[in-house]
């Protein structure tokens, strides 16, 4: 568990910055419209991807887990887009009870934004909702079982290269995932079709 | 010829016989303790104790002997072999309805790892090596089990008991003077309960420093017992005598553990009289 923690640590790191790319994208969106428009070659086609990550709960008893999920979206309007993530959390290890763990696992649909900054760079917030289901376990006994809906917002910083392929850094919230909120930060690897 | 033929084969016997109770492993071996590292479960054995003195806290112990309860070498915990107690009952049982978080979060409340201790009982030191923990606000029949967690031996997960109700001791009073030649000595608690066994117990200690222990059978719970004149007999001078009582009640130990052993759960009582010749 140690080494698992250890492994997620410079990517929960990333968490802390989400509050700052919040800030910076408030403040720059005047002039992010002006720019973008002179400067990018505008992609709005469907894309695709996988991610990998760490995530940690609200909930202070338990370890930081490891993530993985797979996205995919679909423009709507200009930059707005649909977009479905399926989230996969290894498992939150209880801090002070071996052979405890609670298990999760999400999909959210949201609605984004893409905010081009230059011809390769933009930021994508997006808000929307999220099932989820999770699961107890106690010495490999299972002690209960959940699942429920509730709210779910992230924020991705994408850099694209030739338009096609899509490289992210993505933080996301998890509303009260059977008691606890999730944050969830990864970075994934995807293609605009 | 024949006669050596007799010997060797009754040496044979010898080592095969002995060679069978060491595979056993449920001899006696004495009051030395060995690392639990390599040891199978099958040639273990537990003696366990869930305790209350009346106040909220209920203390559990253990001591898990290579061999015989009684005799057997005492086992030290290796790393990655562990003892666990729960107050909420069988491991396999433990279901939550939501909130999993915030309730898993919470277990150790209710589960708790056993820390390498002593053990006294009435205040006295009980020898060996002996694994404990507490748990705070647990009402009577509160079903206690506790679990020994092996890394590369069978867990034996399911030792299981229940807490008897608590009770009082009504008489003698506190500090009550008896001349322990001629006075009996009437001990009550309330309430009885017909359906459980008491034991009695008492320490006595004396200011020409004499000290001494008495120890009634096993009765029936009727709500009093009277302690003879005489029982005390042997002293000389002022003592003082811690009055024990003991209310207990058998438990279900894990089958795993090959060698047997036992598990109590106990409600103990003193009260501290004094007496004379």
């Amino acid at each position: 568990m140690a080494s698992q923690t250890q492994t997620t640590g410079p990517i929960m790191a990333l968490l802390k910055l989400q509050p700052v790319m919040l800030i910076c994208m408030w403040l720059l969106l005047p002039c992010l419209k002006a720019t973008a428009a002179e400067t990018i070659s505008r992609y709005q086609h469907p894309y695709m991807g996988i991610h990998f990550g760490g995530a940690k709960t609200d909930n202070d008893n338990f370890h930081d887990s490891g993530s993985y999920g797979f996205f995919a979206g679909l423009y709507l309007l200009g930059n707005s887009s649909l977009e479905m993530d399926l989230i996969k959390f290894n498992r939150f290890d209880h801090k002070d009870l071996g052979d405890t763990k609670v298990e999760a696992r999400a999909g959210t649909l949201s609605l984004a934004y893409r905010f081009d900054l230059t011809r390769w760079l933009a930021l994508r917030p997006g808000v929307g909702v999220q099932i989820w289901d999770a699961k107890s376990y106690y010495l490999g006994y299972t002690t209960g079982e959940d699942n429920g809906r509730d709210l779910t917002a992230n924020l991705s910083i994408l850099f694209t290269i030739k338009k096609r392929v899509l490289l992210l850094i993505d933080t996301r919230w998890l509303n009260n995932v059977s008691g606890t909120d999730i944050w969830n930060a990864s970075i994934g690897v995807g293609v605009n079709f | 010829m024949k006669n050596t033929t007799v010997y060797k084969t009754g040496q044979n016997y010898l080592l095969v016989f002995i060679l069978l109770l060491s595979l056993n492993g449920c001899g006696d071996s004495g009051p030395e303790s060995v690392p639990s590292q390599g040891v199978t479960t099958e040639s273990l054995s537990a003696d366990m104790h869930v305790s209350s003195t009346g106040g909220e806290v209920v203390t559990v112990e253990a001591a898990i002997r290579q061999g015989a309860v009684s005799n057997g070498y005492f086992v030290d915990l290796s790393t990655g072999d562990s003892l666990r107690a729960s107050s909420i009952g069988d491991p396999a049982d433990i279901r939550f309805d939501g909130d999993l978080f915030g309730k898993t979060a919470r277990l150790p409340d209710w589960i708790k790892s056993l820390e390498k201790g002593t053990r006294n009982v009435f205040g006295h030191h009980q020898d060996g090596i002996w694994y404990f923990t507490t748990f705070s606000g647990t009402a009577e029949d509160t079903e206690f089990t506790i679990s020994l967690l092996r890394n590369d031996q069978n867990d034996a997960p399911r030792t299981t008991v229940k807490l008897p109700p608590a009770y009082a001791i009504t008489e003698p009073a506190a500090g009550q003077v008896f001349s322990r030649n001629s006075d009996p000595i009437t001990v009550t608690w309330s309430p009885g309960d017909s359906g459980y066994v008491m034991r009695l117990k008492g320490f006595v200690s004396c200011q020409n420093n004499a000290s001494g222990e008495w120890s009634s059978s096993e009765i029936v719970d009727t709500g009093g017992y009277v302690i003879g004149a005489g029982t005390f007999n042997g002293y000389s001078g002022s003592c003082s005598i811690v009055i024990g009582v003991e209310r207990f009640r058998h438990g279900q130990l894990d089958p795993a553990f090959g060698c047997g052993g036992k598990i109590e759960a106990h409600q103990y009582r003193t009260i501290m009289i004094n007496s004379l010749d």
